[in-house]
């Protein structure tokens, strides 16, 4: 898929590259929620143990999500991203992101995972309504936030404002 | 607003720098920790690669019923093109062609000279550019759109008048604008043959949210001050001497609040011609064209909660051309010629209204339905032809008429990797009667980075005012022409190999009946009637790269067998091998970018059984982005090696081919503030 060349940032309409995909960019939103997240000190360990992403489900990231990861470290914490398949791994993850495929199977792992400080993560409609924390939406050929404060505060993760911020609140129904 | 963003986005760069990540060299590829580095602002303002054209809404190109090909603002930047017909020049399977009058579009094979284009639609933010009169696409210095405001050119292969009605036959071409602009933008390019183009724009984002985006362009050239054909050695040894200038302006402005936006443009271009076509008197500078063509489209857009979409536009359109043809009295053979120089002129009108609804909804989260209804009424159509001095009145005629249309679509995700895309069009003209175009589309992704989509469709170019009531001495009209119609069969297979690299492939039929030309009825006579009949057969080929830093390969071919259905010759203006090469490599920095493309064609039949050489073309731009902040700098050089080429002509000319330009340069400059 298409590339983007790094921009310094100004002139957007003057230096922009050919898009990037998708999935890419959701891939670095993935990597800016572990940057933008505060766990508590429990769930996050001893310096060096890992800061898991883990993507259950039909993985739409190929190797997008290991790629951006690779080498990247929060706080002294090693990401790195799993593919797993069951509640109990999910459990032990910083971050799941629940593939569209899991659609049956939502309802269970979200109520699995309620009070665990593990960021639910989805790109599926009304994700963040049915109690996910964040879901990564595409409108008007841009990658959007939909997030769910009160599931994050229910489960002990903090969102930082900054994530908020370029958000859509979504409150649960 | 923008330095508030500017420092946000600044302190966002600070805060992620700071909390930095430790990437040893070898393990991350730099487009990959490119994007990691980037802040949430630039992150959500990313726009990712979709296209709206193919289904009517935004959708990824893989999704798309249909093979898409997607030019951006930064390869026409970077290539250095001048025209829109310069950009569709670089698409896998499109070649273009000129008779010095106008640029001509050819797809797959096809590229039948005397036809002005009307089979191929052309929209800007989907609005349709064809006019009522000669279905003409435009796309040379005569496009509406300085080249400078296009945001990406969607090319659509394929049929799509299952959505779009007329015209959309070979392909759709949709150019969506930019829009963000903020400031003012100043830019001017001087380039062979005394060539000036000029361009100011001015954009804004008001506090009340609306936003603003005007533009306007003026352009002049002296063109060629000598051209040579053979053909007429009779007269001045065959020398047409300074009669290839034009100049010309275009305007466009956008106005957007909320929901609602309003766009419009307007362009005019004269061009004298140096050809001699229409038997006119050869080497006479009074011989030109005006083109004129004007738009204003007011569209609302609203998602609604539960997955509805409405979209609704209501459109003006305008269209003049004038020709001035002096006539000879005697025919080129004769000794005498020219004689006596009567000025003859063409002169077209059209105004048009019209209006579209469209609703989009998704059902059981598996059907996206799209249903809509459009008509439009063309209350001028107005053509006529006329003797100046003695003055004499050929044609003058004017028949409005109207088409509605009404389409439905559906994409079914029938399994999550698995779509089914299935629509048709029903349009009613009152030229002619109605037709149904259906459409239908599998589109399968088995694993990631795999697409296979097999695709059927049908499409129709309807008869025009020109080619039913056009009336001169020696022309007749033809009230029973139907459409020409198109059964179109693909199969394309897209593979992305590794992140940086992906294969597209393509094998296509087309079948192609009651194409309307010109033909001699009992009477000797000239008259337009649905006689030919065409199949075009092929495979194509593309391999895009895109590396770090600003690193991009782009290379595809195209091998096209298209032949007269009767005859079962080849037609004319058909080259059976096309290839392209693209490549543009930083020179420093990502500031500096040299771009090198190259075009091959193979031989070409003319009218007349002749052929016209094979040739490659090779482009050559270097650009130069904000070294001076605010100042975009580009030199090209087009035709490098000086290359002599040829296009075939309609029998509307003496000469059976026309020679191309040779090498020639472009100096531009850019300006922000």
């Amino acid at each position: 898929m298409l590339l983007l060349a790094l921009l310094s940032g100004q002139n957007r309409a003057g230096a922009a590259d050919a898009s990037p995909s998708e999935y890419q960019v959701k891939a670095a939103f993935l990597l800016n929620f572990a940057k933008f997240v505060e766990w508590p000190a429990a769930k996050l360990g001893e310096t060096n143990s890992p800061l898991v992403i883990g993507v259950i489900g039909a993985n739409p990231f190929g190797t997008l999500l290991d790629e951006i990861v690779k080498g990247q470290t929060i706080s002294g914490h090693r990401l790195v991203s799993r593919a797993i398949s069951t509640a109990e791994e999910a459990a032990a993850c910083h971050i799941v992101f629940i593939s569209r495929s899991e659609k049956e199977r939502l309802r269970p792992l979200l109520d699995g995972l309620k009070d665990q400080p593990v960021v639910t993560v989805s790109e599926t409609k009304g994700f963040a309504q049915d109690g996910g924390m964040i879901n990564l939406v595409v409108q008007n050929n841009h990658v959007k936030l939909e997030i769910n404060p009160t599931a994050a505060g229910e489960a002990g993760v903090k969102l930082s404002s900054k994530l908020l911020a370029i958000a859509r609140i979504k409150p649960e129904q | 607003m923008k330095t508030t963003a500017r420092s946000v986005a600044i302190l966002l760069t600070m805060v992620v720098e700071g909390i930095s990540a430790e990437a040893p060299p070898e393990a991350s590829r730099p487009d990959q920790s490119a994007l990691a580095s980037l802040s949430l602002d630039e992150l959500s303002s990313i726009q990712v690669e979709t296209v709206f054209g193919a289904s009517k809404h935004e959708q990824d190109a893989s999704d798309a019923p249909a093979s898409v090909s997607i030019v951006t603002a930064d390869d026409i930047k970077k290539s250095g093109y001048r025209t829109l017909t310069g950009i569709l020049n670089s698409v896998r399977g499109f070649y273009t062609t000129s008779d010095r009058s106008y640029s001509y579009i050819g797809v797959r094979g096809f590229n039948r000279p005397g036809d002005y284009g009307g089979d191929i639609l052309i929209m800007i933010d989907g609005h349709r550019l064809n006019d009522a009169i000669y279905d003409q696409a435009f796309n040379g210095t005569e496009f509406l759109l300085d080249v400078d405001l296009i945001e990406r050119v969607e090319v659509i292969r394929g049929p799509g008048s299952s959505l779009y009605g007329d015209n959309a036959f070979l392909c759709i071409i949709n150019v969506v604008t930019r829009r963000g602009l903020s400031g003012v933008e100043a830019a001017g390019a001087y380039a062979s043959y005394n060539t000036a183009t000029g361009r100011l724009s001015y954009g804004n984002r008001f506090k009340s949210g609306v936003a603003l985006e005007a533009s306007g362009t003026c352009f002049a050239s002296d063109g060629h001050d000598r051209l040579h054909y053979p053909e007429f050695s009779r007269i001045n040894h065959g020398y047409a001497d300074n009669i290839d200038s034009s100049h010309g302006g275009s305007a466009f402005a956008t106005v957007s609040f909320r929901d609602f936006s309003l766009e419009g443009g307007f362009v005019q271009r004269t061009k004298t011609l140096p050809t001699a076509a229409y038997g006119t008197v050869f080497g006479d500078p009074r011989n030109c064209l005006l083109n004129e063509r004007a738009f204003a489209e007011l569209k609302y857009q609203h998602e609604f909660e539960d997955e509805w979409r409405v979209a609704a536009r209501l459109y003006y359109d305008q269209y003049h051309y004038g020709g001035n043809f002096p006539e000879p009295e005697y025919a080129y053979g004769d000794p005498r010629y020219p004689g006596v120089i009567t000025m003859n002129c063409d002169r077209s009108d059209q105004e048009s209204m019209g209006g579209e609804i469209q609703l989009t909804k998704v059902l059981l989260d598996r059907h996206r339905l799209t249903g809509g209804v459009e008509c439009r009424r063309d209350f001028v159509l107005d053509q006529r032809n006329f003797d100046v001095a003695p003055p004499a009145t050929y044609i003058s005629t004017n028949m409005p008429a109207y088409t509605v249309g009404c389409y439905a679509q559906d994409e079914y995700s029938i399994l999550d990797n698995l779509i089914l895309n299935a629509g048709g069009r029903y349009d009613y003209f009152s030229f002619f009667g109605d037709t149904l175009n259906p459409r239908v589309a599998l589109i399968y992704k088995p694993w990631t980075n795999s697409v296979f989509k097999a695709i059927y469709g049908q499409a129709f170019r309807a008869p025009n005012a020109y080619e039913m009531y056009y009336v001169a001495p020696g022309y007749a009209s033809n009230t029973q022409l139907r459409p020409e119609t198109i059964r179109s069969y693909e199969l394309v297979y897209e593979q992305t190999i590794i992140p940086q690299v992906r294969w597209t492939s393509s094998v296509f039929y087309n079948d192609i009946h009651d194409l309307i030309s010109f033909g001699t009825n009992a009477a000797g006579t000239s008259v337009f009637g649905n006689i030919d009949s065409a199949t075009s057969l092929g495979a194509e080929a593309e391999l895009e790269g895109h590396w770090g830093g600003g690193w991009r390969t782009r290379a595809s071919y195209t091998y096209a067998d298209a032949r007269d259905a009767s005859s079962g010759q080849r037609l004319s203006n058909s080259p059976e091998h096309a290839a392209k090469l693209n490549l543009t490599a930083p020179l420093w920095h990502e500031k500096i970018f040299l771009n090198l493309e190259v075009l091959g064609l193979s031989s070409r039949l003319t009218g007349s059984g002749g052929t016209v050489g094979g040739y490659s073309l090779v482009n050559v731009t270097l650009l130069s982005l904000d070294i001076v902040k605010g100042l975009e700098a580009s030199a090209s050089i087009y035709n490098l090696f000086d290359q002599h080429y040829s296009d075939p002509v309609s029998s509307d000319f003496r000469q059976s081919s026309i020679a191309q330009d040779g090498r020639d340069f472009r100096i531009k400059l850019t300006c922000r503030f």
